[in-house]
């Protein structure tokens, strides 16, 4: 029991903490036990050096952290500037919804001429175009004025094919 | 820049001297935040809590203490709330582990590979040994032992008389002492 009440003022007698009388009874009752004495040399140690350990450091960011929130809670607190945020925040939801109706409107109404078979019919018949046009035909000619495969074309016509 | 002057104009609003101010008092309050709750992120956490319960209620202070002292009593309420709220949610959700994840995170330096586990384990012990006492005996060492405050400072910061402060020291070294007396074996 003694051993234990001794061991319990160990951190105070190590601070100083201790009344001058008790002191002496410590010290006395340390040179006489090996185990206490054994124990008053581990707390020591210890207590001394994490008392020495240096002091931890906060992350540099934590301003930038601590900035933000305080800006989120001004922007909080201060009506106007909520009003203002919360506008900004409707006028670019409207945009959106704006430009997205826009493109499906514009979809909808020319998309049909940009599908692949209309892309078909219409190269098709520019083609057509030019080549007549570029040989002096009229709508309704075969082949080339004067062409000599107007003969030909004439005569499979007539013989129901092409023969030789 | 003096004390009066830093107060004088957080007391007009002036944006510009938050950095300074910061620069000056945050590793103080990051000190005692991070002896209070062990954690590197709730440390950083109570922080931010403080510096801005200080800049929204500046005016509340009535300037007859030290502006540190008026500094250190809302950290030590900040973080004891914090504690409660973790002890309640921890008791909710059945989880009554210590986490003792920032007890580690401190800055290494050129020690061998055993002074460097044995450093950590000193950490380790002493740190868990001071988060089991009760809230009041805690703040006092944490005050006392790393802030170096005079008794006097610490009972204007906690709020209690002299006399309370050196019997919450008293008792709670010796409860630290029983606690420590357990690990002779590993230092032997």
């Amino acid at each position: 029991m003694k051993h234990k009440k001794i061991q319990k003022k160990f951190l105070l007698y190590i601070d100083g903490d201790l009344p001058e009388s008790e002191k002496i009874l410590i010290e006395q009752h340390l040179n006489e036990c090996v185990t206490c004495n054994k124990q008053y040399e581990v707390i020591t140690k210890i207590w001394k050096e994490e008392r020495k350990l240096e002091q931890p450091l906060p992350s540099p960011a934590l301003w930038y952290d601590l900035k933000n929130r305080m800006e989120k809670e001004a922007e909080k607190s201060n009506p106007a500037r909520a009003i203002v945020g919360n506008a900004k925040l409707l006028l670019n939801s409207v945009i959106t919804v704006g430009v997205v109706v826009f493109a499906i409107f514009i979809g909808s109404k020319f998309g049909s001429l940009l599908s692949p078979q209309n892309i078909g019919q219409s190269v098709t018949y520019s083609q057509s175009e030019n080549n007549r046009d570029e040989f002096g035909m009229s709508y309704f000619d075969a082949v080339p004025p004067g062409s000599l495969a107007k003969d030909v074309f004439i005569n499979t016509a007539n013989d129901g094919g092409l023969q030789k | 820049m003096e004390e009066k002057q830093i107060i004088e104009h957080l007391k007009n609003g002036d944006k510009f001297i938050y950095k300074y101010f910061y620069d000056q008092y945050v590793r103080m309050v990051y000190g005692v935040c991070f002896r209070m709750t062990s954690n590197k992120e709730e440390a950083e956490d109570a922080v931010q809590d403080v510096f801005i319960k200080v800049f929204n209620s500046i005016n509340s202070f009535r300037e007859d203490s030290k502006l540190s002292t008026w500094i250190y009593q809302i950290a030590v309420n900040i973080c004891i709330n914090k504690s409660r709220r973790k002890k309640a949610i921890n008791f909710l959700s059945l989880n009554f582990c210590e986490d003792e994840k920032g007890e580690n995170e401190m800055a290494a330096d050129s020690l061998t590979p055993r002074e460097e586990i044995e450093k950590s384990e000193i950490q380790k012990i002493v740190q868990g040994a001071i988060n089991t006492l009760p809230a009041k005996q805690k703040t006092a060492v944490i005050l006392s032992r790393y802030e170096e405050l005079s008794y006097k400072e610490i009972s204007k910061i906690m709020g209690v008389s002299l006399s309370s402060v050196e019997s919450l020291l008293f008792r709670a070294k010796e409860n630290l002492a029983k606690k420590l007396i357990r690990y002779k074996e590993i230092f032997q």
